[in-house]
């Protein structure tokens, strides 16, 4: 499984974040490509389509090894720019693309990528479609798979669990992806219960969505969707809300001390920017999310919703001073939120879905047992850093060779319980300072080492 | 970089992060004090003690088979007509349970001589298969036996009432596990209405604090509040076998007393409340003051997620969750108009009543502290059962239970059932008093251990007597962990924990190493 899992990462991730370039890998709905030229003070040539060029922020969009990556940029670093001639034909690209194409160079103005939103071919041949009427005549219900983000209210894991890239984290839906191409499931419900966690598991979300969205009618089910957990599915176009749910309060900080300011916080918007068009969000909201920033509205007869960034609209929702977190109520009004449901058969009911059955049972599975194992590794991780060490330090002290056999077989135990857990989510190292898999090659090292009988 | 909307564990106390046992040890320990949890909860025999069993005597070693299949074994404590009580060893410790004849199918010596009572001989009273006991006479709520008692078996039109108290401290008297065992309880006597007869008030670690005034740090109960309330809710509608006799879903209704500080959130998610007269909802003012963070935004961040929370069970108990935010903020100007007698809310101060005027916000209209002190400000909003009658948040107003019967419709045939909720809580409170007890007896134990043998194997048997006294600590301490009292135990569960899970990977390594 483990081997699938990387597989699958290698399709769905883009190469690692740094601060200075922040690269994530995107798939851009509906966007053209220009010739654009950005010369860095490197000497690095970057060509593509400029996305933004304003403040101290410049965002270009590149090509590189057939796959779109976004590459931010200060000011400081950009010697100059060349705008180019934007591409002619954009549309009829992205219609060709649905067919596998050649990965482009950069610099090219070569096709887009497939269009996101090709439905997968069914059980049997048959095409498998939203439209209800579609389904009615094909004879057979809406296979319906409901995974977990974060364990449900129900699990009563108490307080400080189920954090984004702790207990809820992206490898695990990776995981689930083929279990539920294989059970031929029609829709995906991510039902949301997580006060938050790290940013960077963000984007990890956002890439495996996308490619959720590629293969089944997806929505996010909200009970308590907090920060980092209202980030992340903000990329379904549809949002259904819990009577009790809570969506939003997504400010960046750093254990609450300092909210991030400057550059990380303008990707951070960025980032919610794009995410709102492919949610088919109005900015304003993931925005006054994430600031201090005004979202009032204005509601016609028909409901239309128009947005603005203050509060001059007719019903104030978040005032100018406050960070917006949605109650079911208000997302519902402003169009967030589809419908609320308190149950499964209601969910049903708001999303349309008149014939269902329950399906991808092995992929609910993987991802709570995936939960469950995270929520002991979060619990234990310290203590076994500590038994850890307390057993590496008794070996290095002593000259007794069996007794020194004792506490290496002791710290190996405990470094293979922390490797098992760090493979699956490298995150959780962070609660015990490691940051990357590097550190138990070099323990392996000395483990081994020690064993070495003593020099006199 | 971490997003986080989170909320704090329970019991978070000024004192500093905790450091490993040793030093701990070194410390003075607190005591805690007999008074810690006044359970307002009286055990009396009243009426039905006229005669006591010859049965079974203190001390007897019985097993005992309720109607509903369970078996329980332990020690006689009190045997008379009506009850029985025993004492049963648990995993760590001891618990006694109040058992009531009319639970009992049979009891036995555990050493095999029976205890059926012969043709002929006195038996307890026979009591209807459902417990009921009252009839629609008044009632006494802190006695576990309803005056009045009948003998009477419950008639087919008759509606029954289950009646749950909440008092005493949230978190560690109103707590999951004791809720859950009374929801079971009421499961099984199937009754129609189940009545959550909240009178608690601002209590935290067995003392009152800050009382008129509201407490922000109650908003990091709302993840407690959510799982907790789920046992009303969402657990009750679930689960297919929790019917009344008729096979319809009980009916869920909140009584509200005194509901001050994190009690507050409990009624929300209920669609029926009631108010006692000269009740009292609310004391969770100042949500501003949240979070210390120098961050606005970090802040603002904080209030917003609380808020929304708090809102959210309104909105799930089919509330309006305007008043929970006038609860709760202190800038936060709100009025109200009666259009056709129902409340037309305004964000503003132009309405016929003002019910707060951001005086948190506006220096000159802050409260005086005479107004606060009668529960009678503006800043943030408190609900009298006038007001709450008035804003549409209560359906009648109820002193006693043939009142509230009568609200609910059901005055002309009604019995409140004789269930197990008084004891299951009096109970949980005597085993936490009893575990925080014994965890400071432990902690004693473990300073007082010596390992100073002459051979390893004498060395390594008393460390093994200090693992396994760190390990019952932390069985006990994860058993009751959100219930339990750092004040009695002395340090604050998190540290005192993984202090005790280092003592044991130091101790562990001491026995590897000390070997022939």
């Amino acid at each position: 499984m483990n081997r699938l899992i990387s597989s699958l990462r290698l399709l769905v991730r883009g190469s690692a974040l740094s601060l200075a370039l922040g690269v994530a890998a995107v798939l851009c709905p509906s966007m053209g490509w220009a010739s654009d030229t950005v010369t860095l003070a490197s000497g690095e040539t970057l060509t593509g389509t400029i996305e933004r060029d304003e403040g101290d922020v410049i965002v270009i969009r590149v090509l590189r090894e057939g796959k779109e990556e976004r590459v931010f940029l200060t000011r400081q670093e950009v010697l100059k720019i060349v705008r180019g001639t934007a591409d002619t034909q954009p549309s009829k690209i992205q219609k060709d693309a649905s067919s596998a194409t050649a990965p482009a160079s950069p610099g090219s103005s070569g096709p887009a990528p497939a269009k996101e939103g090709a439905k997968a071919q069914g059980a049997g041949g048959q095409k498998k479609s939203d439209d209800p009427k579609l389904q009615a005549l094909t004879g057979r219900p809406t296979r319906v798979a409901v995974l977990n983000f974060g364990g449900p209210s129900s699990w009563k894991l108490g307080n400080g669990a189920n954090q984004v890239g702790e207990m809820a984290i992206a490898e695990h839906f990776v995981g689930a992806l083929p279990l539920l191409k294989k059970d031929n499931v029609d829709v995906v419900i991510i039902r949301v219960n997580s006060p938050g966690g790290y940013t960077t598991e963000v984007t990890e979300f956002h890439n495996i969505f996308r490619e959720y969205k590629k293969h089944f009618r997806c929505a996010a089910w909200i009970e308590w969707g907090i920060s980092a957990a209202a980030m992340s599915p903000w990329v379904f176009e549809e949002i259904y809300m819990y009577p009790e749910g809570a969506l939003g309060g997504a400010t960046s900080h750093f254990n609450g001390v300092a909210a991030v300011e400057g550059f990380d916080l303008e990707k951070t918007l960025y980032r919610m920017e794009l995410a709102s068009a492919e949610g088919k969000k109005h900015p304003f909201i993931a925005r006054a999310m994430q600031i201090q920033a005004a979202l009032s509205v204005n509601i016609d007869e028909n409901g239309n919703v128009t947005y603005f960034q203050d509060e001059t609209g007719q019903r104030v929702i978040n005032g100018s001073s406050k960070v917006l977190t949605l109650t079911s109520k208000d997302a519902y009004d402003i169009k967030v939120s589809k419908g609320t449901a308190a149950t499964f058969e209601e969910l049903m009911g708001v999303m349309g879905i008149s014939e269902w059955e329950t399906a991808g049972a092995e992929a609910t599975k993987f991802v709570d047992d995936g939960i469950r194992r995270m929520n002991v590794a979060r619990e234990e991780i310290v203590i076994t850093m500590q038994r850890y060490q307390m057993a590496l330090g008794a070996a290095a002290g002593t000259r007794d060779m069996d007794a020194r056999r004792r506490e290496v077989g002791v710290a190996r135990s405990q470094l293979t319980r922390m490797r098992k857990w760090m493979e699956e989510n490298p995150l959780l190292g962070l609660n015990v300072g490691l940051q990357g898999m590097g550190w138990f090659t070099e323990q392996d090292r000395l483990l081994r080492d020690l064993l070495r009988p003593p020099q006199n | 970089m971490k997003t986080m909307g989170q909320t704090s564990k329970r019991g978070v106390s000024n004192r500093g992060v905790g450091t490993i046992v040793r030093g701990l040890l070194a410390a003075s320990l607190l005591v805690a004090s007999a008074g810690l949890v006044a359970s307002p909860m009286v055990l009396t025999a009243g009426a039905h003690a006229a005669a006591r069993a010859e049965l079974f005597k203190a001390g007897d070693k019985v097993k005992v088979t309720l109607k509903d299949g369970t078996v329980l074994e332990g020690e006689v404590v009190e045997h008379t007509q009506a009850q029985l009580r025993i004492r049963i060893k648990k995993d760590i410790g001891t618990s006694t349970r109040t058992l009531e004849s009319s639970e009992i199918a049979s009891v036995a010596l555990s050493d095999g001589g029976s205890s059926n009572p012969a043709p002929g001989t006195p038996t307890a009273p026979s009591r209807p298969a459902l417990g009921g006991t009252a009839t629609g006479a008044a009632t006494d709520r802190n006695s576990p036996f309803i005056a009045g008692s009948s003998m009477d078996p419950i008639g087919e039109e008759t509606k029954t009432i289950y009646v749950i108290p909440f008092r005493g401290e949230f978190g560690r008297n109103v707590a999951i596990p004791p809720m859950a065992e009374i929801m079971a309880d009421a499961k099984r006597l199937k009754p129609d209405i189940i009545v959550l007869d909240i009178d608690m008030e601002f209590i935290n670690n067995g003392r009152e604090t800050q009382p008129q005034l509201a407490d922000p740090r109650v908003f990091f109960e709302l993840e407690i509040v959510r799982q907790l309330m789920l046992l009303f809710t969402d657990e009750v509608r679930d689960d297919a076998a929790f019917v009344n006799r008729n096979g319809e879903k009980p009916r869920m209704v909140a009584w509200v007393r005194r509901a001050l500080g994190a009690p507050a959130f409990l009624p929300w998610v209920i669609p029926e409340i009631y108010y006692a007269p000269g009740a009292l909802h609310g004391g969770i003012g100042h949500v501003e003051r949240i979070s210390g963070s120098p961050s606005q935004r970090v802040r603002e961040k904080m209030i917003g997620i609380m808020l929304a929370t708090a809102e959210g069970l309104a909105i799930k108990g089919g509330h309006d969750p305007i008043v929970v935010r006038a609860m709760a903020r202190t800038d936060y100007e709100l009025s109200v108009d009666y259009v056709g007698g129902k409340p037309v809310f305004r964000n503003d101060m132009l309405g016929q009543e003002i019910l707060t005027d951001a005086g948190g916000l506006i220096e000159e209209r802050a409260d005086t502290i005479d107004r606060v002190a009668r529960y009678q400000g503006n800043d943030w909003l408190t609900l009298t059962s006038e007001r709450a009658l008035k804003l549409g948040v209560a359906r009648g107003v109820a002193g006693a239970m043939d009142d509230l019967a009568f609200e609910l419709g059901v005055a002309r045939d009604f019995r409140v059932l004789n269930g197990r909720a008084n004891q299951v809580l009096t109970d949980w409170s005597r085993e936490l008093l009893r575990t925080e007890r014994d965890i400071v007896e432990r902690i004693r134990m473990l300073r007082q251990t010596q390992v100073n043998g002459e051979t390893p194997e004498e060395r390594n048997r008393q460390r093994g007597r200090i693992i396994g006294l760190c390990r019952d600590i932390i069985r006990m301490l994860d058993r009751y962990k959100d219930s339990l009292s750092p004040t009695a135990i002395g340090f604050d569960i998190a540290p005192l924990r993984q202090g005790l899970e280092v003592q044991i990977a130091e101790v562990e390594q001491a026995i590897r190493a000390d070997r022939r």
